[in-house]
């Protein structure tokens, strides 16, 4: 398992450096990498989750949320991307509709064209079949979580950060992560 | 009146005037491909275009090649996320069309699709990188740029369409970083590669044979772009803006390079140089875009508005 998970990192991040030189760099050069500017140091991960989980259900506070973490630098990395959609194939699959918990999609806002990354993460979602809402979240919120890669993050019905995963995720761990989010709360 | 008579002349015999001096170029739009209101593409990649006019438009984030007529009105597609045959892992990245065959780059990848332009899959291959860009040669042979590392050391190889290595050219970097060895590819009408830098102010071209006949540079422009360190990894500095976004070449064999990040207007200025390294004239593209295309008729193609259009251009020449 431990080997396995060295081979997917080292793979990611192959695929990481083909994505930057190759994939919107023109983005990148462009904008010269600027950060978002509004600080977001008061806001905790969780609690962003929740703010926009809460836009979607009248019973957020008693809800799981499960937040796929979109990060750019992932995009163009076949093998991150599999996983990726692999997993949301599974969950759509699994995780009954309206279940026990809201599932979001919330992209790392890392350019300096928020609307323009918006409207491509959000016709990438369709185009895809995610059905999942889609919010950007300020970057510097992320990093305070080291989440540097695509992840999930799962919230239970308090507010708490139960689950935090970078893709790619062995196997076991998936379905963990899935019967977790389907079970009832205690 | 005056400037459609010498539109006339040109198309009648453009070759000729090839030696002519060229005033000015300018563009004037013929169509545009996809909805105004950008609902056709989430982001246009590349753009091909066959022998009849037809144009092929990639859309990595749809997973799809487009397919519109030559006034720009949509037709077919393919594609979509996927394994299988006829499937993009990561996106559909460059396009090139030769001899009614289509070559379509899986981004990120070293894979390469074939398929008529009917979207009839014929195969694919792989080849020895991350591709950065391709180019057909007047045989139905693909040049493929990629990126080196790990057993390749190689930029520029070129292949038959069942991914035989058919020849391996020459290239001599200035620096080992990976970025300053992206080069952008393109074939004139005499079968020579033209071979250009993203982050370097340097283009190569080459004969049939490979070897190289001319190398040379834009002034005005830096020798190449300004670097920043890759934190966390062994690769090599990360530029900051591209020395040139893509190279095109037309009919007369002329070659038009698109400028970048250090042009005066960035993403919008071309160079258009003849065979011999010679400054021929330069223009401003009508709005940003990352990439030129060249048909054989002769029209330009960009990507425009936040790449969510693709604009086709008749090019106007006025010679002294």
């Amino acid at each position: 398992m431990h080997s396995w998970r060295e081979e997917q990192m080292r793979l990611m991040a192959q695929c990481s450096l083909a994505v930057i030189l190759l994939i919107e760099i023109n983005w990148m050069t462009i904008a010269g990498f600027e950060q978002a500017t509004t600080s977001q140091k008061e806001i905790s991960l969780e609690s962003y989750i929740r703010e926009a989980s809460g836009k979607l259900s009248r019973r957020s506070g008693h809800r799981k949320v499960m937040a796929l973490i979109i990060r750019f630098v992932n995009f163009g990395c076949v093998f991150c991307l599999d996983d990726f959609f692999e997993f949301c194939d599974t969950l759509k699959a699994s995780v009954p509709a309206h279940g026990q918990g809201d599932i979001i999609l919330m992209v790392v806002r890392d350019q300096r064209d928020e609307a323009t990354q918006a409207r491509i993460m959000k016709g990438w979602a369709r185009s895809n079949g995610l059905k999942f809402p889609v919010y950007l979240i300020p970057e510097d919120i992320v990093d305070n979580y080291y989440i540097d890669y695509t992840s999930v993050v799962v919230i239970d019905e308090r507010g708490t950060i139960v689950v935090v995963e970078k893709f790619p995720i062995g196997m076991q761990r998936k379905k963990e992560i899935m019967r977790y989010f389907s079970e009832v709360g205690k | 009146m005056k400037t459609w008579l010498i539109i006339i002349l040109i198309l009648a015999d453009g070759h000729s005037f090839a030696r002519q001096q060229v005033k000015s170029i300018s563009v004037k739009e013929v169509c545009s491909v996809g909805n105004p209101d950008g609902s056709s593409f989430i982001q246009v990649g590349d753009v091909a275009v066959d022998s009849k006019g037809n144009i092929y438009v990639t859309d990595r984030y749809q997973y799809k090649v487009k397919k519109f007529d030559r006034q720009g009105r949509y037709l077919s597609e393919f594609g979509g996320r996927g394994k299988g045959v006829g499937k993009f892992q990561a996106g559909p990245f460059k396009i090139d069309c030769a001899s009614d065959t289509i070559a379509v780059v899986d981004v990120g990848t070293p894979n390469v699709l074939f398929s008529t332009i009917d979207f009839k899959m014929l195969g694919e291959f792989t080849a020895h990188g991350p591709i950065v860009d391709i180019a057909f040669d007047g045989k139905g042979r693909l040049y493929a740029a990629a990126i080196p590392g790990g057993d390749n050391d190689e930029v520029i190889k070129l292949y038959d369409k069942k991914g035989e290595v058919v020849a391996h050219i020459p290239l001599r970097p200035m620096r080992n970083d990976l970025a300053y060895q992206m080069t952008m590819l393109a074939v004139d009408p005499r079968n020579r590669l033209v071979v250009a830098f993203s982050y370097n102010n340097r283009v190569i071209i080459y004969s049939e044979a490979h070897q190289v006949l001319t190398e040379f540079k834009v002034q005005g422009l830096p020798d190449e772009a300004a670097a920043e360190n890759f934190n966390g990894e062994q690769k090599g500095a990360i530029p900051e803006g591209e020395i040139f976004r893509d190279v095109a070449c037309d009919g007369k064999g002329w070659i038009y390079l698109l400028g970048g990040f250090y042009s005066r207007h960035p993403n919008r200025d071309v160079y258009v140089f003849n065979e011999q390294g010679e400054l021929v004239a330069s223009f401003v593209l009508p709005d940003e875009s990352g990439m030129l295309s060249i048909d054989r008729q002769g029209y330009l193609y960009t990507r425009e508005r936040q790449r969510t259009v693709v604009k086709k251009y008749i090019l106007i020449y006025i010679y002294h």
